[in-house]
């Protein structure tokens, strides 16, 4: 199992893992897209395959949504509040998805951690969006009671199919990426 | 714009003229009604204006794809009526490039720049042709002339120094970049993302360089400027490490460990800066320290099992396994699997503690999640070293014991697809859907299966759940649409399976259409990237786009279409050989062809309705809807040609390249190409690849056969053959293969599928027997299931009625439940 | 992971689903129910329930509100099937389904559930009077379909 950046070379395999497990579904431009705007925010999870390569069993795609035009949660119509609240640069998870077969190693919380770091570090992304199916439980628990989102409001008839949507928001606090304990690591005496 | 002295040909009328700007304004704006009638209002007046007709052409193929030759004789009869116009080449430019046709579009816009050199707007474009067709001399030199003229603009520095850096010309492409930051007054604020990424991109250049050292001094400068923390990192470990900084490159690996520990290389190179590659007592201290400050991650852990062995392999496993039963890990099988390969030891020691802890569970144990997915790996563990008949008894039982849970029918189907039995493996993948129809991933499994078991139609039902659908709902066109390449390779298969070539073969095309989109792709991010900044990614698109054919997704419908007009050639050679009679075999029954042809029809008069509609929005109409045009191709072995060489030229490695030539080998030989065919067959014979036998008994066999062959070619081919392998004439192609193929070469099924190919091109009397006596082999070894039918399908068309039966008999003993074998 | 979710869930059935609790049903019950049982599970709401054990379903419950044939009898709700797969007895499965139909009871104001239990399945009758149920009267020849035809309980909890 391997968590890592994601290359222009995996995008057709994030491209099948998205068609094999999704009902949404996009076009290799749309990928290249995201690869070649925000190439730091987008993750893949790989196995060995037999003949020594990768096979892509998750992925994380996510863009930074840096037109204040295009916010990605428009505030709702009568909170005037939040509506003359200033653009702040945010990030957007466009599509996550793990095989059902790699579920329950805990691959798409990693995923997303691994993106919602870059956010932050590389486009000072203050806080994070995403949707999710309203019949998704599984999904909304990860979001909401692992990764800690909230939901911001339904979107009504957000999928092709007529299912509504929740909006969820992560806002960012900053985490300190120090460096480990430096023990040494070939020491054998205090194992125990 | 214009040249000042206009030609006589070329003058209009201000009315004319004012018309003339109207028109490039029409166009501009995407009015092409509009455009076209005022073209016909100035062709009126002056019927042979060059620049009109050649607007005209292009209005008109922008309109309307069926317009596009009509288009183009236009814009060629402008050219005519006005040689030196530079606005009819640029037009042209613009159709090529509309067309995606980059080599002719660079061509034009060369010429249209010629006539008015210093037009920037078409050296920027030309430049972007240039770069789209690779050309970096050019491609300098455009880019240079644009920052001369434009030295303002950020992206135009960027564009000259990955002109220069793909050129190869380092120190040039780090130069510019130079230039460019003196240039600027003041440094840029840090904020700058564009900015970060461009520092970073010269650091990559240094790097790209060779000069590992000046590296890191620059990355070092650059550490607290840039924003890509991630990058900083990663780079700094990788230069350390090469220069032999251990000490630092381990602090900075642990940092990355820490930021991300499931990414197996940092462990890899944190094991070369402790320089204990080679150590594994040390090295399980570091990962079992390692797995305690990480106790989430499986990397740690996972590494540790491929060097441990014996008896600390076995504690570590079995701890590795519990915790995955435990939590209800469906991928406990799959992530120990890799370790079976290496080392079979493993395999067993694994056996032994699962069947330890099953042992103990089904004694006392409180939790019938744990028990569930121990029964379930063993199913897996069974099926993998192909016991099926206890993979499913374990399977069975687990499905008593949860007849809920999706993942226990898809490994039951497993097993029954692993065993041969396809339909029992589609008509359990499908009760798997059943019970989670919303789920994708087991919609995408059960249409596999189905098309594996030949059943098509009901595949296209099923996939069509989750498609955009046509009038009659199916989902076909949009998986075209989606670049669902899976949907492509496995539909074409079936279709092969089943006989039906012409379909197969176009969806192997439709593969290759998809890439040719992959490929047209990248010419938006030419100028989009400079823009953006984001130069490092665009790169890496850049070296991808290169050795986008060598991709195995493309090589494998690339080698599906291939072997098609290779059988294709072959049976018309053979038609020839027998009499002159031959037809397009498609592998269809009489009343299945008259099927099709009534379908056709319905479908033909379908189309007629449909046309108005489709003349407005612009759908093309499928001219072959069953790949018969496809089947009658006039020059199969040219068209396998020109499949197959982009999978040569655009290998991902150098190993892959000579692997390819054997289908081009296969290709050449039937050209009569002998010595291409050998080019290929001697880079192999290097690298020690398997299949040289056989090539070299197929070119041998269709140059004796060739009666045209030049004396000269002759001799060199036998010169060269014999320099390969020094008894290669000795005796008759079928002696001497049955001599390199002896009883003992046949330990696995590929040299048996190598020999019966190369057999049977050779001839001879005992053809038919040779084939089925080595084809028997492939009952009693250790192969596939789909090997072993395939074996099958050989000795029913080249055996008697006995050896079919014969073969069955002995084939069914391991593969009792493969359909296929049942007598 | 943070956050750790509870064992135990409860979900819709849905069409996409139904398969699931057609599954339960089958393994658990001694007789089999119609498909058009099965559609009708589709329109009854909350009534029909799955309920799932470390995300895989292992139980299932599917009611009928029951209105009344003359107006001195109360409004009930009667539980039609709640099944729970034989290894996955004990954790609490069932307890959360009956809990969850009687959230709804309270949310509508009815009093009164009812279930008819085979006379021969001890244990049945055993773990509803644990959730205070009162056995009533035995309805002889209840499961005709059942050979040799069966006997229930009726039993009822009132609050």
């Amino acid at each position: 199992m391997n968590i890592r950046q994601a290359r222009t070379e995996d995008l057709l395999g994030m491209q099948n893992c998205n068609l094999s497990n999704l009902p949404e579904n996009y076009v290799l431009k749309f990928y290249l897209y995201h690869a070649l705007s925000w190439p730091q925010l987008s993750y893949v999870a790989t196995v060995p395959t037999d003949d020594g390569g990768e096979k892509i069993v998750g992925y994380v795609m996510a863009k930074m949504e840096d037109d204040p035009a295009n916010n990605a949660i428009q505030p709702d119509e009568n909170d005037e509040a939040a509506k003359n609240e200033p653009f702040v640069p945010h990030g957007h998870i466009t599509s996550v998805s793990v095989m059902r077969t790699y579920r329950r190693m805990g691959l798409a919380a990693k995923l997303m951690r691994q993106s919602m770091r870059a956010m932050t570090e590389c486009f000072g992304a203050k806080y994070v969006s995403l949707h999710v199916r309203e019949s998704n439980k599984a999904a909304l628990h990860l979001y909401r009671d692992s990764l800690k989102y909230e939901v911001m409001k339904v979107e009504k008839k957000y999928y092709m199919d007529g299912e509504d949507a929740y909006a969820m928001k992560k806002v960012f606090v900053h985490e300190d990426m120090a460096e480990d304990d430096g023990q040494d690591l070939l020491a054998e005496s205090d194992e125990e | 714009m214009f040249n000042t002295s206009i030609p006589k040909n070329r003058h209009l009328s201000s009315k004319d003229a004012e018309n003339f700007r109207e028109l490039l304004k029409f166009y501009e704006n995407k009015e092409y009604k509009k455009a076209l009638k005022i073209a016909n209002v100035i062709l009126k007046s002056r019927p042979t204006h060059g620049e009109t007709l050649a607007l005209k052409g292009l209005v008109i193929s922008s309109m309307d794809k069926k317009q596009v030759d009509e288009g183009y004789a236009l814009i060629k009869q402008g050219m005519v009526n006005d040689e030196f116009s530079y606005v009819i080449w640029h037009v042209c430019s613009i159709f090529h490039r509309n067309a995606k046709n980059y080599e002719e579009a660079e061509k034009s816009y060369a010429k249209a720049l010629q006539l008015d050199p210093e037009n920037m707007n078409v050296v920027r474009d030309l430049s972007l042709m240039q770069m789209q067709n690779r050309r970096f001399d050019g491609l300098v030199a455009s880019r240079s002339k644009l920052l001369t003229k434009q030295p303002g603009f950020r992206q135009n520095w960027t564009a000259l120094a990955i002109a220069q850096h793909l050129r190869g010309d380092f120190a040039a492409a780090e130069n510019t970049l130079n230039m460019f930051e003196e240039a600027l007054k003041e440094p840029l604020p840090k904020e700058d993302n564009e900015n970060s990424e461009l520092m970073l991109y010269k650091n990559q250049i240094i790097y790209d360089s060779g000069d590992v050292q000046r590296a890191l001094e620059h990355l070092d400068f650059i550490a607290d400027k840039v924003l890509d923390t991630l990058w900083v990192y990663e780079a700094r470990a990788k230069y350390l490490l090469e220069l032999g900084k251990l000490k630092d490159a381990e602090k900075v690996y642990r940092i990355l460990i820490k930021r991300n520990p499931e990414f197996c290389d940092y462990y890899y190179q944190l094991e070369r800066a402790l320089q204990i590659e080679d150590n594994n007592n040390l090295k399980a201290i570091m990962y079992r320290r390692l797995s305690k400050m990480y106790p989430k991650s499986d990397a740690p852990r996972s590494i540790a099992l491929k060097f441990l062995t014996g008896d600390a392999f076995a504690k570590v496993v079995s701890e590795y396994l519990k915790s995955f039963f435990v939590r209800g890990v469906p991928s406990a099988f799959v992530n120990v699997k890799g370790l079976f390969k290496a080392d079979s030891e493993k395999a067993a020691i694994i056996e032994r503690v699962v069947l330890e802890y099953y042992a103990e569970l089904k004694k006392e144990s409180d939790s019938p999640i744990t028990l569930l997915w121990v029964i379930y790996f063993l199913a897996q563990f069974n099926s993998h070293v192909q016991k099926f008949d206890a993979a499913l008894e374990y399977i069975n039982k687990a499905i008593e014991h949860t007849p809920t849970l999706v993942e226990l029918y898809m490994t039951k189907a497993r097993i029954y697809k692993r065993a041969g039995d396809y339909a029992q493996a589609a008509a359990v993948m499908q009760e798997a859907r059943a019970l989670d129809l919303q789920d994708r991933f087991v919609n995408t499994k059960a249409v596999k299966y189905l098309l594996r078991a030949g059943d098509i139609d009901t595949a296209v039902e099923v996939v069509s759940l989750f498609t955009k659908n046509d009038n009659e709902g199916k989902g076909v066109a949009d998986l075209h649409d989606m670049q669902g390449l899976w949907f492509l390779k496995e539909q074409a298969d079936a279709y092969n399976n089943a006989g039906n070539k012409g379909m197969a073969l176009k969806r192997f095309h439709a593969i290759e259409e998809v890439f040719k989109e992959f490929h047209d792709d990248q010419f938006d991010f030419h100028f989009y990237c400079t823009r953006k900044g984001t130069i490092r990614a665009y790169l890496d698109m850049v070296h991808w786009e290169d050795k986008l054919h060598g991709l195995k997704h493309y090589k494998r419908a690339a080698r599906g279409a291939v072997e098609i007009y290779l059988s294709l050639y072959d049976q018309e050679k053979n038609g020839q050989a027998n009499g002159g009679v031959s037809s397009v075999d498609d592998g269809l029954t009489p009343e299945e062809r008259k099927k099709l042809v009534r379908k056709a029809k319905k479908e033909k008069s379908k189309e007629l309705k449909k046309e108005m509609e489709q003349l407005e929005s612009k759908e093309i109409v499928d001219e072959d809807p069953f790949g018969h045009k496809l089947l009658a191709a006039k020059d199969p072995l040219e068209q396998a040609l020109k499949l197959w060489k982009p999978v040569q030229t655009e290998a991902l490695s150098a190993a892959d390249a000579v692997d390819a030539g054997k289908l081009a080998c296969e290709i050449f030989a039937r050209q009569g190409k002998y010595l291409l065919a050998m080019q290929a067959i001697n880079k192999a014979s290097a690298a020690g690849l398997d299949w040289v036998y056989e090539e070299v008994a197929k070119v041998r066999a269709f140059s004796e056969a060739d009666e045209a062959i030049a004396p000269t070619i002759k001799i060199v081919l036998t010169r060269s053959l014999t320099n390969l392998i020094a008894d290669a004439f000795e005796g008759t192609v079928v002696e001497w293969l049955n001599r390199h193929f002896g009883d003992d070469t046949f330990d696995t099924a590929e040299p048996v599928f190598n020999y019966v190919s190369a057999r049977q091109v050779c001839g001879g009397e005992e053809k038919a027997r040779d084939i089925v006596k080595v084809s028997f082999k492939l009952a009693r070894l250790n192969c596939t299931a789909n090997e072993v039918i395939r074996g099958l399908r050989i000795v029913e068309q080249w055996g008697c009625a006995e050896d079919v039966a014969e073969y069955k008999k002995l084939a069914s003993e391991k593969w009792s439940l493969a359909t296929a074998l049942q007598v | 992971m943070s956050g750790k979710r509870a064992r135990i869930q409860l979900d819709n059935v849905n069409a996409n689903n139904l398969g699931v609790l057609r599954t339960i049903n089958n393994a658990v019950l001694p007789l089999p129910y119609a498909e058009s049982w099965y559609e009708e599970s589709l329109t009854i709401g909350e009534l029909a329930k799955l309920a799932y054990f470390d995300e895989i379903p292992v139980g299932a419950a599917r009611c009928a509100l029951k209105t009344p044939t003359s107006r001195t009898m109360p409004t009930s709700i009667y539980i039609m099937t709640l099944a729970v797969l034989d290894p996955y007895r004990g954790f609490g499965i069932g307890k959360r389904l009956l809990k969850h139909i009687i959230e709804q009871a309270q949310g509508m104001y009815v009093h009164e559930i009812s279930v008819h239990v085979w006379d021969k399945n001890e244990t049945a009758i055993q773990w509803y009077e644990a959730q205070g149920f009162e056995k009533l009267n035995l309805v002889n020849g209840y499961y005709q379909r059942m050979v040799p035809v069966g006997n229930a309980f009726f039993m009822k909890l009132s609050m």
